[in-house]
């Protein structure tokens, strides 16, 4: 029973019917081709309200003859395209009905609520959209390769030797700023995503600095503008969040995917209903249907 | 020079309608975009997508015409692969993007991704430039891109402060110019455009006019190289023609060294003939807003 309930089929049908309950309800009780047009109390408060929406007032007296006015003309016309079979072969008019079936379908799919279980599932499998970016935090001495040349490689290992001396002088606290030369870049980078990092400096710069331990000065590594030695003072790898932390984003994924599922799953169920014939016997497009029906079928079974 | 093609027109214009009216109607900001229909972000030469799903990648794109009506042709490789908008924004919000458009604080370029600072004010020196943060100094002692100097008393010229850093995967800068608009007492409009900072220590000739930057680019594979121009250029410039009593503007263009377009990249993959009337370089550049002079 409870996968019975569960068939989006069922789901469907069911709201169908409401629907033409409803319908059958609060229409017009003479229906379209008797020549009347009842105007309950209903579709007068209906109109009334679709009008203060859109003017953030109530119409006057005369508005809502107006609007009456249309509402019968409308209605008029309305039946008597009916009548002559005007929806027939209209592009528009089919594009909007399969979209109501569709938004009907969605509707349906969002009644659905994810269990924590389907969602840390949904999360796992999915590392390349949920997972966080890597990010670094640095100091960096920037050595000028327009303005040394060929030296500023050799002048960067240079300066990294004398600072990896034990006991050494220089106190890398004060050296960005002091040393090496001028860069309209920050010399130093709170924790940023990597992302940021390479558009100041480049891909294979923001690459190259989260392969660097932290809590030394190292490198040199190469930017767009010359060679440069970090100091990184914090890293964090990339890694896939807990559901906790980026649920909401899940849940709007998951709702996605499964609303695509619902909606096929419904194709597939009413595309049993039907069969499809090809006039003449020999038309070509037949064969290439059957191949990508075939096709479809052995991917379902599997 | 076509009036009504330029932007520089617009804001002309707007001086002499600000004489006549007391408001002036052309006081805008620069940004760059891409005019695509393809809703891809392809500004750069090598991932140009084309302006409409017309212009895909294809051997024949370029060859082909990209429009053609009664009233004439644009052939395929007249079409160019541009731009950016660039913010200087106080955060990445919504907020802050908005608000840095309405102060006009934003530059536009042809694509390249080059950091632009543009500041006006009074008293700017070679040291504001030369310190590591020029930018605190340039709020501190001025109106960034976009602002307004009024007149100061003893009719003083205004000093720029202008820096540039290219972008990190990109080409070097070849000069950085500031365009002058003016209007004078007899309402007509005036512009001039300075060269004010360049690379590689070439020397303007007695006319004043700088040298080239060179060429680098080898068409046949598609290249080319950062052997010539500077990876940032910057300077303090005070307009040495300047007329207190009258309106002007003054904005920044920076500008790289030679490069190859789009067709060329094509040319080299598809190893298809580039249509010999077509240009196949260029100097990809950024166009800061204005900063506007009132007396």
């Amino acid at each position: 029973m409870k996968k019975f309930l569960r068939e989006p089929l069922v789901h469907f049908l069911i709201i169908g019917a409401g629907l033409f309950i409803l319908f059958g309800l609060f229409n017009n009780p003479a229906g379209p081709q008797s020549g009347r047009i009842v105007i309950t109390l209903g579709q007068v408060d209906y109109l009334k309200a679709n009008f203060t929406r859109t003017w953030k007032r109530s119409p006057t007296q005369q508005e809502m003859q107006g609007l009456t006015k249309s509402y019968v003309r409308n209605e008029i016309f309305y039946r008597e395209a009916l009548a002559m079979g005007l929806d027939q072969g209209d592009a528009i008019i089919r594009q909007r009905l399969k979209q109501k079936l569709e938004i009907m379908s969605d509707n349906l799919a969002g009644i659905a609520i994810p269990t924590d279980e389907e969602l840390r599932q949904f999360l796992e499998a999915h590392p390349e959209t949920f997972s966080s970016e890597p990010q670094v935090a640095f100091r960096h001495i920037y050595f000028n390769s327009d303005q040394r040349g060929l030296a500023a490689l050799e002048e960067a290992n240079h300066l990294l030797a004398e600072l990896s001396t034990p006991g050494n002088k220089k106190n890398s606290d004060m050296l960005p700023g002091m040393i090496g030369d001028y860069l309209m870049l920050p010399n130093a980078f709170d924790l940023s995503d990597a992302s940021v990092i390479a558009r100041f400096f480049g891909k294979p710069f923001s690459l190259d600095i989260m392969k660097i331990e932290p809590g030394l000065w190292a490198g040199p590594i190469r930017s767009g503008y010359g060679h440069h030695l970090v100091l990184v003072s914090q890293k964090i790898e990339s890694r896939l969040p807990e559901l906790s932390e980026v649920r909401k984003a899940v849940e709007q994924e998951w709702s996605v995917v499964h609303k695509t599922q619902f909606k096929d799953n419904l194709y597939e169920k009413l595309r049993k209903k039907y069969t499809i014939v090809f006039e003449p016997p020999d038309n070509k497009e037949e064969s290439i249907l059957a191949v990508s029906e075939a096709k479809a079928v052995t991917e379902q079974e599997k | 020079m076509l009036a009504g093609e330029y932007g520089r027109e617009a804001l002309k214009n707007g001086l002499l309608l600000e004489a006549r009216l007391g408001t002036n109607p052309y006081k805008f900001g620069f940004v760059g975009s891409t005019d695509s229909h393809t809703g891809l972000a392809t500004a750069e030469e090598d991932n140009f997508f084309g302006k409409h799903s017309g212009g895909e990648p294809s051997a024949d794109r370029m060859s082909h015409p990209f429009t053609k009506t009664k009233f004439g042709v644009f052939e395929g490789w007249e079409t160019v692969a541009s731009g950016l908008a660039a913010v200087w924004a106080t955060e990445n919000t919504r907020e802050g993007i908005f608000d840095a458009m309405a102060r006009r604080e934003v530059y536009g370029t042809t694509g390249p991704r080059m950091m632009v600072r543009f500041f006006g004010g009074w008293d700017y020196t070679s040291d504001d430039l030369n310190s590591r943060q020029p930018a605190f100094r340039g709020y501190e002692k001025g109106v960034s891109m976009g602002g307004d100097l009024f007149a100061r008393k003893g009719g003083k010229a205004p000093s720029f402060m202008v820096y540039s850093l290219r972008d990190p995967v990109g080409a070097n800068l070849d000069r950085i110019q500031i365009v002058k608009g003016w209007l004078d007492a007899k309402n007509k409009t005036h512009e001039r455009v300075y060269d004010v900072a360049w690379s590689d220590n070439r020397k303007p000739a007695k006319d004043g006019k700088l040298p080239s930057v060179g060429n680098t680019v080898d068409v046949k594979n598609a290249n080319w190289t950062n052997t010539i121009g500077a990876s940032e250029l910057g300077t303090v410039w005070t307009d040495p023609d300047f007329d207190a009593k009258e309106r002007a503007f003054y904005y920044a263009r920076v500008i790289e060294i030679p490069t190859p377009r789009w067709i060329v990249y094509d040319a080299f993959r598809f190893g298809v003939k580039i249509p010999k009337e077509a240009k196949t370089t260029h100097q990809e550049r950024a166009y800061t807003s204005p900063i506007w002079y009132t007396p």
